[in-house]
């Protein structure tokens, strides 16, 4: 029960991190051989973790990295999960003393962060890359810890659509409904009945809207409900013209506000925000980038296979091969894992965040 | 999830001071203050841990000590390089990316006068803490000072949630406006002498959220 309602204000207020005890937590008996898995401190994803490991009786060690509450993804690319954590973690937790052997199993989705050489060098471990998700865990043990191609690929199914639908509309209904309450006191159910109804139509149909997912595609979603307020409110309701005016500016500023990073929400897709405040030298970064592999240096480890979220490269002839290249998200994984670095971006590394 | 989100994290640094001022309502300059006039002394050989954007290391050399700054964070480096260039102070500061969790490998026993840490223990869980206070001891010269300054929790739970209330709107400002953000920690004090090292003094800030350490390593 405790349980349901954290995971309930947890969704709510997804937006902003939660911290949880960091450090080793024990699952089932382990013995001197049993896996250690890593995950970031992000409660929502440690007790989802903790769920998967105990519901299937798995005996094993975690290892709780301090990420300052940001789950792997978000904290990988913001500098937050590094090799740096992961070593703390190795040093304080005593799991050195608890294995005969040194491999941790890390989040695949912490690779932009991760460092694996480093944490080599620091403490003698190794490391690999597990699924990206917690509930793939199951299989991959059973399968002798390989992955099978699908335990790499993210997704954006409907229940995390959800989640981000919720993500967005609950902090929006609080700071809009603050706004209304001030100025429109009369509009206040109609503006919150409508974030909900904008934001769950958007993530619902994430991959139905007119052309991919981006500012533009929302702001049309707005445009249209905008239109349909018009309609409705001069037909059919109670509204004054100004209410109508009101509702309509709102409900585009709805699609607009979801719409600044409306790909980005997804695990899918590249940052449209990320890369337009880049490219405008508002933040450090290379902008969107496309991935290049030079054939020569490349040794056909397929590490670049194990780390890529979205699956875009094939081993042809020993060599790795980027092949459904727009469907890459930039998130610098494959580049920063190559023990050749033979894989590069295609824009001068100076320009590179670290 | 959003990158958004990410974005913003990663993007705080240039306005992690500034963030900081509203956070600390300025305190924090005084208590640095306060640690340089006190504590720092000409020729001192000086390590502080998580140095950030540097101001403190910079008031630390502008009084002849010889200082070693390590943080996490490469941005926090780079803005703390932009201003001891600008001091005219790199000769007397040295800035190295490092995790306090390396301090294993990196510093040898008894190599330094005093050893100085500001709202960094807080972003600690206990077992680093406990980690990097024995490291601490090790690193620091007998007689040897360390301080801590950080954000701590009123015993009080009426104290801790009333000024939970007072302090919830520079929070919520600071967050918007800069990202940044401060814990507290708990038993600092315990922790300090499970360590080895005797509390000499401790002063307080913004109501007693804040305080600072003094504590000695005397064997």
């Amino acid at each position: 029960m405790i349980d349901f309602i954290k995971s309930f204000v947890e969704t709510l207020l997804r937006i902003l991190p939660f911290p949880t005890k960091t450090g080793l937590r024990v699952f089932g008996k382990p013995d001197r051989h049993s896996p250690v898995f890593v995950t970031a401190n992000f409660d929502l994803t440690v007790r989802r973790v903790a769920r998967v490991l105990s519901q299937n009786q798995i005996d094993c060690y975690l290892l709780v990295v301090n990420t300052k509450g940001i789950n792997a993804w978000c904290a990988a690319r913001g500098g937050h999960f590094t090799a740096d954590q992961v070593v703390s973690v190795i040093k304080t937790s005593g799991i050195g003393e608890l294995v005969d052997h040194r491999q941790l199993i890390l989040p695949e989705l912490c690779a932009p962060g991760v460092n694996p050489r480093e944490i080599y060098n620091k403490t003698g471990w190794h490391t690999k890359f597990g699924p990206a998700y917690a509930s793939y865990i199951p299989e991959y043990i059973k399968s002798g810890f390989q992955k099978t191609a699908k335990m790499n690929l993210v997704e954006f199914p409907i229940i995390q659509r959800l989640e981000m639908a919720t993500m967005w509309a609950f902090p929006m209904t609080i700071l809009i409904g603050i706004l209304f309450t001030i100025l429109w006191r009369n509009l206040l159910p109609e503006i919150i009945a409508l974030i909900w109804i904008i934001a769950l139509f958007l993530f619902t149909l994430y991959f139905w809207l007119p052309g991919k997912p981006s500012l533009v595609s929302a702001l049309v979603i707005g445009g249209i409900f905008a239109l349909g307020i018009a309609a409705f409110g001069l037909f059919a309701s109670h509204w004054s013209i100004r209410d109508i005016w009101i509702l309509s500016l709102s409900a585009v500023s709805i699609a607009g506000i979801i719409g600044i990073d409306f790909p980005g929400s997804s695990p899918l897709f590249h940052s449209q925000w990320v890369t337009w405040t880049q490219e405008r030298g508002l933040t450090k970064g290379p902008g969107r980038f496309k991935v290049v592999v030079d054939p020569e240096g490349c040794n056909g480890c397929g590490i670049c296979l194990d780390v890529c979220p979205r699956g875009i490269y094939r081993l042809e002839a020993k060599k790795a091969v980027a092949s459904d290249i727009e469907k890459c998200e930039n998130c610098t994984a494959c580049f920063k894992q190559c023990p050749q670095q033979t894989i590069s971006i295609g824009v001068p590394i100076e320009n590179f965040y670290r | 999830m959003s990158y958004a989100f990410m974005k913003i994290l990663e993007s705080a640094p240039e306005r992690y001071d500034a963030g900081i001022d509203i956070l600390t309502l300025g305190r924090l300059r005084h208590l640095k203050q306060d640690i340089v006039n006190e504590f720092i002394a000409k020729d001192d050989r000086v390590l502080e841990l998580g140095c950030g954007t540097g101001s403190l290391a910079i008031l630390c050399a502008a009084k002849e000590a010889e200082v070693i700054g390590i943080d996490l964070s490469p941005n926090m480096l780079a803005i703390a390089h932009r201003k001891l260039r600008k001091a005219g102070l790199t000769e007397k500061i040295k800035l190295v990316k490092m995790s306090a969790m390396d301090m294993d490998t990196t510093f040898d026993d008894n190599s330094f006068n005093v050893i100085t840490s500001t709202l960094v223990f807080s972003e600690m869980s206990r077992e680093e803490i406990r980690y990097v206070l024995n490291q601490c001891h090790r690193v620091l010269k007998t007689n040897g000072s360390l301080l801590i300054a950080d954000e701590i929790v009123p015993q009080n739970p009426f104290a801790k949630f009333l000024l939970f209330l007072l302090r919830l709107p520079f929070i919520i400002i600071a967050y918007i406006f800069t990202q940044t953000t401060t814990r507290a920690v708990a038993s600092l004090d315990e922790e300090l002498r499970q360590a080895g090292f005797n509390i000499i003094k401790t002063k307080s800030y913004l109501l007693g959220t804040m305080r600072l350490f003094q504590a000695r390593k005397t064997i």
